[in-house]
């Protein structure tokens, strides 16, 4: 059995490793994405505020794996074709930088407004108040909603499956399937825990350091 | 001297504050007081430039002020009723943000003057604190002592007896007073008239809509 397990975890690793890529550049892609239209949300310029109203309403209204699917299988029929991988990081970042955005427009309208107003006494300019109090104040108000939805994007990486990439899931049911065996679908899961574990392990960490201050 | 001229300002129409006109020593105290809803927490916005008056003017020195320009910092400072000290911040960072971001002072001469300031209000033990590990009377000092830092030709506090212990009140009637004698020009915001004969040179009455009059105490 550790032979056979052995055998096998070449391939479940790379499939990990692709795994952990659509993860880390979801990430890296969907909260700068995410911050820059929660500011748009937060805009009174009505139309910009409507319009990503009704953004964030229809990517958190349909299934991830729907948008997946429209952005591999369905674009190309209009004539717009991307390759596997960049059709999964597009919908996975557009998907998650709408949850991103109202999680962070939740946080900056929780930092109470007598903040920017000492600020705005003291003389501060706006640049300056958002950075040295706004952000500082809103990370630690976002950073247990935010933990959930990177915990949730672990997992959600697996629906890349359905457009045929070859992430850990895929790895693991291809070697079930060949090798009539359970192992490998057992081996996915708990790799799936080590990385759901390190992740929150992070989090906690992150948390605790905030605990600084209330 | 600080003038108000002919200060007008309305919510929805109704009017608050009507033809308000007021001046304030150099170097004296004045206080404010009047039933709730009276509109002086509304005058200490405009003083402090966070709203505009429908109209008048502010003067200080007789030259014309608009509180709402402060690039090199505001000329008045602001004791908030809540202090609204900044949580994320010690106690010294609180103090030294404004000095180094505003007035641009470097990281180390504004930490000399902000220990200094804070060993003067009696907070050298609590230079690295948080303020919620502060009690409330040091929570009021480390918002004058941030006030200061930006050294202001006037100070302005909201109430600054109503969120402290009773037992604490001497105290801050003490601290006012020595500012006064450092040369401080205060406005001080209160509905406590005992308080107000305690600490000011001069006591305005607002009251709510039209009558108002102003007596020398
Ligand atoms: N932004 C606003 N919009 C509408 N009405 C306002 C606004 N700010 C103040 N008011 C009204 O103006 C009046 C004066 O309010 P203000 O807070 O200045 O009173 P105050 O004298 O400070 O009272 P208190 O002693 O209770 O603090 C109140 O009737 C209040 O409801
Ligand atoms: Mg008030």
């Amino acid at each position: 059995m550790i032979h056979y397990s052995l055998s096998i975890l070449p391939a479940l690793l790379s499939g990990a490793r692709m795994t952990l890529a659509v993860f880390g550049l979801t990430i890296i892609g969907a909260i700068p994405l995410g911050l820059l239209l929660s500011l748009g949300l937060l805009a009174k310029f009505k139309p910009l505020h409507d319009g990503l109203n009704l953004y964030v309403w229809l990517m958190r209204g349909t299934p991830l794996l729907l948008q997946l699917i429209f952005v591999f299988y369905g674009l190309p029929v209009v004539g717009v074709v991307f390759n596997r991988f960049d059709a999964a990081l597009i919908a996975f970042i557009l998907n998650y930088a709408a949850y991103f955005a109202e999680i962070f427009r939740g946080g900056f309208q929780a930092v109470d407004n007598g903040q920017v107003e000492a600020a705005e006494v003291l003389g501060l300019t706006a640049p300056q108040t958002i950075t040295k109090i706004i952000v500082p104040q809103t990370i630690k108000i976002v950073l247990p909603s935010v933990g959930n939805e990177v915990i949730n994007l672990i997992k959600d990486s697996s629906l890349v499956y359905v457009i045929g990439i070859g992430d850990l899931l895929r790895a693991g049911n291809v070697a079930s399937a060949r090798d009539v065996n359970l192992l490998p679908l057992l081996l996915v899961g708990i790799i799936y825990l080590l990385l759901t574990a390190m992740c929150t392990w992070i989090l906690r960490r992150l948390e605790r350091y905030y605990r600084y201050y209330r | 001297m600080f003038q108000l001229e002919n200060i007008n300002q309305s919510f929805k129409g109704r009017p608050i504050l009507t033809d308000l006109n007021l001046s304030v020593e150099s170097g004296s105290i004045l206080a404010i007081v009047g039933p709730s809803g009276a509109g002086k927490s509304t005058l200490l916005r405009l003083m402090s430039g966070l709203d505009h008056p429908d109209s008048g003017r502010f003067l200080i020195n007789g030259i014309p002020y608009e509180p709402s320009h402060r690039k090199q910092g505001a000329r008045i400072g602001v004791v908030f009723q809540d202090f609204r000290l900044f949580p994320h911040l010690s106690v010294l960072k609180n103090v030294t943000l404004a000095p180094i971001m505003v007035k641009k002072q470097t990281a180390k001469a504004a930490k000399i003057a902000g220990v200094a300031l804070l060993q003067q209000l009696g907070l050298s033990g609590q230079t690295a604190a948080y303020p919620f590990q502060l009690s409330g009377g040091q929570r009021q000092r480390v918002a004058i002592a941030r006030a200061l830092a930006m050294q202001p030709e006037i100070l302005c506090y909201d109430e600054p007896t109503s969120a402290l212990d009773p037992s604490l009140v001497a105290n801050v009637a003490q601290l006012i007073l020595d500012l006064k004698n450092q040369g401080m020009t205060q406005i001080v915001v209160t509905h406590d008239i005992q308080f107000a004969n305690q600490i000011a040179d001069q006591i305005f009455e607002l009251q709510p809509k039209e009558v108002q009059k102003n007596d020398e105490a």
